[in-house]
């Protein structure tokens, strides 16, 4: 195992909302990311993985928990303090367009980084700066345009180029591609992958799409409603996801391809708000497999193969996993 | 800010009233610059023998009770309200878009910052619940009437206005994403309020200008109406209706009707070039 | 537990050529967007034939005007869009020409729209029962009591599980997916011959989307009627229509059935699109190819001739025709026929 480029401890963030009621955004996560190591935050809306991307960055400020970053506790700073750390921290965002000052040019927008992180002359920094839009797959022509000349997807190259000015260790991707059409996202991936395989930075990359993920992550925890269900590595869930929720995930994806004999998993009703989260495990109201252990406790986050934590009380005997006791680790049957 | 030239006479020949307001606004500029050299006479010069003259050949706008013309006074008087209504308006432009800025950026914030927020936002409360009339007659009960006391009064009237408007676009641009991302990148609180947050946030107060300066030549008027203003016989279009009203009474009817008019005019046209330029500025009328 | 394979369509109920009167056909639609500095063309000649009981699939990326096509079809667009050319035939009959007054008979009893964005399409003030109760009096005088049964059916039928208690709600208090669901309920209140539903999915949790998408293609078949569905997923229309059309600036490029399709796409935009759809999957790198120059210019000849790879001198200056390069196939390209057969590969 490498060394840690980012550790989440017990991450808690809620919102208060009037006098009574609370948004329970993030409820107690941990999770670490090595570096050069690519994680991906799964889940859908209210799952709370975009309020752990901004606690990270010190967007927002945790209620409770540690976030320890290259072995410093970055939850302990104040602003000002944690200010020089940022360009070894970034984020790329969402939308592409909005996160674009749309008054300053390219060749600006990508000089700002620069210039808050070092002294250099600005003859150096402009060569920086043609360097990251080489990076990207643009060129010198982009320096003097305004970012609503260019499309989404060289916006966003745009964003990627400014989060990497800095070299930053490691870089939070927030639905990177999501605003993106179909044919641009893939590109965007790949240049992802890329920069990643030739820079080495660890990547967080929070997603609603598992798909976007597969290609760029290797480690996966898929959250629903402010707490992680279910890590381990991307092929292996992919192959045989062990949580219910992971399992109606990966099913509701629509591959291109008409006679998919994938079974379908699905899950009945609403996605409670992250304000009236249920009693015990968040999924049992929608949950087929559901007991009334399910309704009473929230199952522990359990190493049920290696690598693999899943919080759930059946998926051992649903995925025929023996008992603890037993030497699990050997006698795991697989696919 | 840049303003495409083409684009903007595309949008302009579309609007009657801005055009009007153009030409308004080009005309009182005219006359601030040149006023009293093209006025047939001297404008505080009084001529004997020819107090109250109606309106005739040499006197277009007639006379008034001391015998100065009042033409030649109706065109001189832009130097003085002009001058006062835009350096009145361009300092409170500057500072209530400063203070809307800093209250804006950091409302809600933790520590010094939203005191000084919060500072900002009562300070304002206050002058605006003051009553300007009362402000200058005091300030001019202390130093005596002069233009620097009506420029100080209206600069001070004028602040909370452009502190509220820009105030009011801050608070919505802050929570845009590049934002986010300024700060991300690793820049200070107030580089991200001015650099990134300010440039954003400008259109509403720039939008103001103008109708401002419109409102403060009123003001200024009013002021010297009360004579709490310009000081006479310097031409100006409030102090001329101030002398002028007595004779309205008796039916030299064109004392105060001249001035009044001009006054008129000029406000009407600063605020539709307000108008105008809101609309050209709204992002949804490019393209 | 249902496979996806029995919950899809099968193509050999597929209707081919002229065989079955089409129930809604588009003939070279024209649609224009005006502007101070002139013009700009969004659809340029679309042909699209929906036949009864069939669900056809639009698929296309942001902004290539799927949205103004259905819009267009209802005679929905206001100024500053304006048709500019072509045919809307609805059971033969050509609705483009028709009053406003006939066309409100035939919107929602003969062809409704399913919007994307559903909170945006219902009124904020107005309870969901107050709004589906409007749907169902427009086109039947029926008292209040019968509307208020109807409506309570409706929301039985779109999945609500306690209608009665739904009736009061505002829309705000509903999340996305049963916002989804009051507007389908509304679109199917008069049992259309089609219904057109503009990315029902667009914005909804993946776990909701498939929920919406199985509810639309069930009341949809148990109705007997048609389904057009609009979507950029191709994922989406794999899996829930029978037929394909691909839409390139305001373009039909390729239409097919759907397996055809999915194994021989033929146009090299469908290709690419295929692709970079398919990448995701397999997990392949390096799959697609560089999006290009971005067209500023309208073209000539073929609108994809500046990012295709196999282009030809006369792409440029020619539009090609959507032509059959088999049964029920039809490409807009003039190497159709040569990629079809394997001799140009793209």
């Amino acid at each position: 195992m490498g060394e840690r480029a980012l550790e989440v401890d017990r991450l808690v963030k809620f919102f208060p909302l009037g006098r009574r009621r609370t948004v329970k955004a993030v409820n107690g996560v941990s999770f670490h990311i090595d570096r050069g190591e690519a994680l991906a935050l799964v889940g859908e809306s209210g799952s709370g993985k975009t309020t752990v991307g901004r606690c990270i960055l010190r967007l927002i400020e945790p209620t409770e928990g540690r976030i320890t970053f290259l072995g410093d506790d970055v939850t302990a700073m104040t602003q000002e303090q944690f200010r020089p750390w940022r360009r070894r921290i970034q984020l790329v965002f969402q939308e592409p367009y909005d996160s674009l000052n749309p008054r300053m040019r390219i060749g600006r927008i990508l000089d700002e980084p620069l210039m808050l992180a070092d002294r250099s002359t600005p003859g150096g920094r402009r060569a920086r700066v043609l360097e990251l839009l080489d990076m990207v797959g643009l060129g010198a022509a982009f320096l003097t345009l305004y970012p609503h000349q260019l499309s989404g997807g060289e916006q966003q190259r745009v964003g990627i180029a400014r989060a990497i000015a800095t070299n930053p260790d490691l870089v939070v991707l927030d639905e990177p591609t999501s605003a993106l059409d179909v044919s641009v996202r893939a590109e965007i991936l790949d240049l992802l992958t890329d920069l990643q395989q030739r820079l080495g930075f660890a990547y967080l990359f929070i997603s609603h799409d598992l798909t976007a993920v597969r290609r760029v992550c290797q480690r996966v925890a898929i959250m629903y409603l402010g707490k992680i269900v279910e890590t381990g590595p991307t092929d292996e869930i992919f192959a045989r996801p062990l949580h219910p929720y992971s399992r109606a995930l990966l099913s509701s994806v629509l591959y291109p391809d008409p006679v998919d004999q994938r079974s379908r998993f699905l899950l009945a009703g609403e996605i409670p708000s992250p304000i009236d989260v249920p009693a015990g495990c968040h999924l049992h109201p929608r949950c087929p497999w559901a007991i009334d252990d399910c309704a009473r406790d929230y199952p522990p986050l359990e190493e049920l193969l290696p690598g693999r934590r899943v919080a759930c009380f059946l998926a051992r005997r649903q995925n025929g996993i023996a008992e603890p006791r037993a030497d699990a680790r050997s006698g795991v049957p697989h696919e | 800010m840049t303003i495409p030239t083409a684009h903007f006479w595309r949008f302009a020949r579309t609007q009657p009233g801005f055009l009007f307001g153009l030409v308004v606004v080009m005309v009182t500029v005219f006359l601030a610059l040149l006023g009293p050299w093209i006025a047939p006479y001297r404008p505080e010069e009084a001529l004997p023998g020819q107090a109250v003259l109606p309106p005739n050949v040499d006197h277009w706008m007639g006379t008034d009770i001391s015998g100065m013309d009042i033409f030649s006074r109706v065109i001189a008087a832009p130097r003085i309200d002009l001058t006062i209504a835009l350096i009145s308006t361009v300092v409170a432009f500057v500072g209530g878009v400063v203070l809307g800025v800093v209250s804006g950026f950091f409302a809600g914030a933790r520590g010094l910052w939203a005191l000084v927020s919060n500072a900002i936002m009562r300070g304002a409360d206050i002058f605006q619940a003051f009553p300007l009339f009362i402000f200058a007659l005091a300030l001019v009960g202390f130093r005596g009437p002069s233009i620097q006391n009506v420029i100080v009064a209206l600069a001070f009237l004028n602040v909370p206005f452009f502190l509220r408007v820009t105030r009011g676009a801050v608070l919505h641009v802050r929570e845009r994403p590049f934002v986010d991302a300024a700060r991300c990148v690793g820049g200070s609180g107030l580089r991200i309020a001015f650099v990134h947050v300010m440039p954003n946030a400008l259109t509403p107060a720039l939008a103001n200008l103008s109708p401002t300066i419109g409102f403060s030549i009123l003001l200024t008027s009013a002021l010297s109406f009360v004579g709490a203003g310009v000081p006479i016989p310097t031409p100006e279009w409030g102090s001329m209706i101030a002398i002028g009203a007595p004779n309205m009474m008796t039916g030299q009817w064109w004392t105060a009707l001249f001035p009044g008019l001009a006054l008129g005019v000029t406000i009407l046209g600063y605020a539709l070039v307000g108008d105008g330029l809101r609309d050209y500025l709204d992002p949804t009328h490019r393209q | 537990m249902r496979s996806w394979a029995t919950g899809s369509a099968t193509t050999s109920t597929l209707p081919i050529g002229n065989s079955v009167d089409a129930l809604l056909e588009v003939k070279d639609l024209h649609v224009d967007y005006l502007r101070d500095a002139g013009p700009v063309r969004v659809l340029n000649g679309v042909d699209l034939t929906v036949y009864p009981g069939e669900s056809l699939g639009v698929v296309g990326e942001s902004g290539v005007g799927k949205t103004v096509l259905v819009r267009a079809i209802l005679g929905l667009l206001q100024p500053p869009w304006r048709v500019t050319r072509g045919q809307v035939l609805y059971e033969g009959d050509e609705l483009l020409r028709q009053s406003e007054k006939e066309l409100r008979t035939i919107r929602g009893r003969g062809i409704a729209l399913t919007t994307h964005e559903p909170r945006k399409h219902l009124n904020p003030v107005s309870t969901i029962g107050a709004q589906i109760a409007n749907v169902v009096r427009a086109h039947a005088t029926v008292g209040h009591a019968k509307a208020r049964e109807r409506v309570l059916e409706l929301l039985g039928r779109v999945g609500f599980p306690d209608p009665e208690a739904r009736l009061t709600a505002y829309p705000h208090e509903l999340s996305g997916g049963m916002c989804q669901r009051v507007i389908i309920a509304m679109a199917l209140a008069h049992s259309p011959k089609l219904l057109m539903a503009d990315e029902p999915t667009a914005g909804l949790d993946v776990t909701i989307s498939l929920q919406v998408l199985d509810l639309m293609r069930g009341l949809v078949r148990d109705a007997n009627s048609s389904l057009l569905l609009v979507s950029r997923d191709l994922g989406v229309v794999a899996h829930y229509c029978q037929r394909v059309a691909v839409m390139y600036q305001g373009r039909i490029v390729e239409s097919a059935g759907v397996q055809t399709f999915f194994e021989r796409a033929t146009h090299p935009y469908s290709r690419r699109l295929l692709r970079a759809a398919t990448a995701a999957r397999d997990e392949g790198r390096g799959a697609t190819t560089s999006a290009g120059p971005r067209v500023a210019a309208a073209v000539v000849g073929c609108a994809y001739t500046p990012r295709c790879p196999v282009r030809v001198e006369r792409c440029a200056t020619e539009p090609p025709a959507l032509e059959p390069v088999a049964a029920g196939h039809l490409v807009r390209c003039f190497l159709g026929a040569e990629i079809a057969a394997g001799r140009v590969t793209v």
